[in-house]
């Protein structure tokens, strides 16, 4: 009975904050203490997943293929826990951010829907069911990009609203196509069926449709053009949110996708999503550089990172699949962290303008220094988690022989050395720049908890590591997803 | 039966492709509750099977798998059409509101006033 838990307990939380809303007091202490119990049960559902066991519930009991199937295995534990301390961080300093009149009895909400959309994403084996999560989340993030309904936010929010458009009812064609050809929307009965059926061009073409559906949610290249906006003229919270932990839910539908449904035959995509990731590798080194603001920058190197995730699983390796999951975790807690430290920024400063900053390392010595390490990580400097992030990618690249592909990947992590170290430099060096004001407490310390894995995570990366390799090593073998839910009961 | 659902569907996504392109906030809305519409009419499609009968077992039906249309996508299409629904009800309110804090529903007018 835990496994529904992650996606009704946010429901219910949503539906009696809205009731709530002109009640803010305890909107918001209802709100933070439903995220503590929901960080909670994940971490419970993190445990029992934890030796190896995959869990299943078989919602309104249907049997096997016919009715919705909620599965936990190792990565979506992992997923989960992303998702519940990144979000819950996010809405801690959403508190600070916001002041009294602003709308704050919509976010709540709004934030709860959201949350349930994304772990639902984590939790399902069925497909049909994953795009209705998918829906969930996105309706609500639609809702919170447009939070202000100013004219910047009124145009990106369209912007993402029309592409998301686009990408749901291309999932959807893509569900009508698998299931017209397979007759299953189950995950592990697909993967049984797909491989049975061999690669007929039907299926290729739905393969490729579901590619560039989950690609547009995880911003890789030619469908990344919305991020750097979304991300940058968003709320805060929103945008760590995003950067976080919505583009990992496109990622996750992407392993899925390549370690349990498309198998087999259809591993010459590899080719393809390895180009794919490198030019958005490529693309992302390159944006940041004749950028002002630094929530564009972040956002730019958000592409980056993503290409170098998307890297990892187009080895479609136990190693790289390692890599990949290694850096999900590390890069979801970092890049939230540092946009929240970014908003936190923008607090005191009144600005995101790098030029308009100068000098925050005199006038804010604790917000630089968070965004210092954040900045090293990113830049991959030992013994911060972001080098371990690359190491273990570009080790694995090197050692499965990948090396013209690898050696992009290593120079434009040159590149990301530079942009950070500038980007740093610009902000926090010399002098002039805005008064520094005044920001709450709350603000400081979801900042603060958020980095701190930075750091943790770099020096545990042996045990962080170790965990990966698990996950990993499940995710290699399908069938034991695959016999876990035909022998559910 | 096939035949008929296909051509209707080319003819929606055609419509829905069109006005997706025009620059009127509306339009673009209209044209992408077409192409919804048409994506549920392919998972309908999808379902479609045999003499296309209604999937309801009287006591003397013929018993043959082939004959009945598969009763799950057009559960599923329910499903679809609600959240389309949803999304269409969204855009409609934020066009609104574009529209009163703008005074324009043309895209590329919002795109200039952006600068």
């Amino acid at each position: 009975m835990l496994l529904p838990m992650p996606v009704v307990l946010p429901l219910a939380t949503a539906v009696v904050l809205f009731l709530l809303r002109n009640r803010q007091a305890v909107q918001e202490r209802l709100s933070i203490a439903s995220l503590s119990v929901n960080l909670v049960l994940v971490l419970f559902i993190l445990r029992a997943t934890a030796g190896g066991e995959i869990l299943i519930h078989r919602m309104g009991m249907w049997p096997f293929p016919y009715g919705i199937i909620l599965a936990a295995d190792r990565l979506t534990g992992t997923m989960l826990i992303l998702a519940a301390a990144i979000v819950g961080a996010c809405t801690i300093f959403a508190q600070g951010y916001l002041s009294r009149n602003e709308r704050k009895e919509a976010f709540h909400p709004l934030i709860h829907f959201q949350l349930m959309g994304i772990q639902g994403a984590f939790l399902t084996g069925d497909l049909f069911n994953l795009f209705v999560f998918f829906e969930v989340m996105l309706i609500s993030t639609y809702a919170l990009l447009a939070f202000y309904y100013n004219l910047d936010q009124l145009e990106v929010a369209f912007k993402y609203t029309f592409l998301n458009i686009i990408a749901s009812a291309m999932f959807l064609v893509g569900v009508s196509l698998l299931y017209a050809q397979v007759g299953t929307v189950n995950m592990a009965d697909l993967s049984v069926k797909v491989s049975e059926l061999g690669p007929q061009p039907l299926m290729v073409v739905t393969a490729l449709i579901f590619l560039f559906v989950f690609s547009m949610k995880a911003a890789l290249f030619p469908m990344h053009l919305w991020l750097p906006s979304a991300h940058s003229i968003s709320p805060t919270h929103i945008g760590a949110i995003l950067a976080g932990v919505l583009v990992k839910v496109g990622i996750y539908a992407i392993i899925r996708c390549a370690t349990l449904i498309f198998i087999g035959p259809y591993e010459k995509f590899q080719t393809l999503l390895m180009v794919i990731a490198l030019a958005t590798i490529i693309w992302g080194a390159l944006g940041t550089l004749p950028q002002n603001s630094l929530k564009r920058i972040l956002a730019y190197s958000t592409i980056n990172q993503l290409g170098y995730i998307a890297f990892g699983i187009s080895l479609l390796s136990p190693l790289g699949m390692t890599a990949a999951v290694f850096y999900i975790v590390c890069h979801a807690f970092l890049k939230s962290s540092m946009l929240l430290a970014a908003g936190l920024n923008q607090k005191l400063t009144g600005t995101v303008d790098l030029e308009k900053m100068g000098g925050l390392m005199k006038k804010a010595p604790y917000t630089s220094s968070l965004l210092l390490v954040g900045f090293l990580s990113l830049a991959g400097i030992p013994p911060l988690n972001g080098f371990f992030a690359k190491f273990f990618l570009l080790q694995a690249g090197f050692s499965q022989g990948a090396y013209l592909a690898t050696g992009i990947a290593l120079l434009m992590g040159v590149v990301s050395l530079y942009y950070n170290f500038t980007t740093y430099q610009r902000m926090a060096w010399g002098d002039g720049g805005n008064e520094v004001g005044e920001a709450p407490l709350v603000m400081y310390s979801s900042v603060s908890f958020l980095a701190a894995f930075a750091v943790i995570f770099g020096l545990g990366a042996a045990w962080l590591y170790d965990w990966s390799l698990l996950v990993a090593a499940q995710l290699t073998r399908p069938e034991l997803y695959i016999s876990a839910m035909r022998s559910a009961l | 039966m096939t035949w008929y659902l296909s051509i209707t569907i080319g003819i929606l996504v055609t419509m829905g492709t069109y006005m997706v392109m025009q620059r009127r906030v509306l339009q673009v809305i209209l044209g992408f509750s077409l192409l919804s519409h048409a994506t549920n009419l392919m998972i309908v499609a999808s379902g479609w099977v045999g003499d296309g009968l209604s999937p309801i077992l009287s006591t003397n039906a013929r018993l043959e798998p082939g004959a009945y249309v598969d009763p799950l996508p057009q559960a599923m299409v329910l499903t679809a059409i609600v959240i389309g629904f949803a999304v269409t009800a969204f855009l409609l309110v934020l066009a609104l509101n574009a529209y009163l804090k703008l005074k324009t529903d043309d895209m590329d007018e919002i795109r200039r006033l952006k600068g």
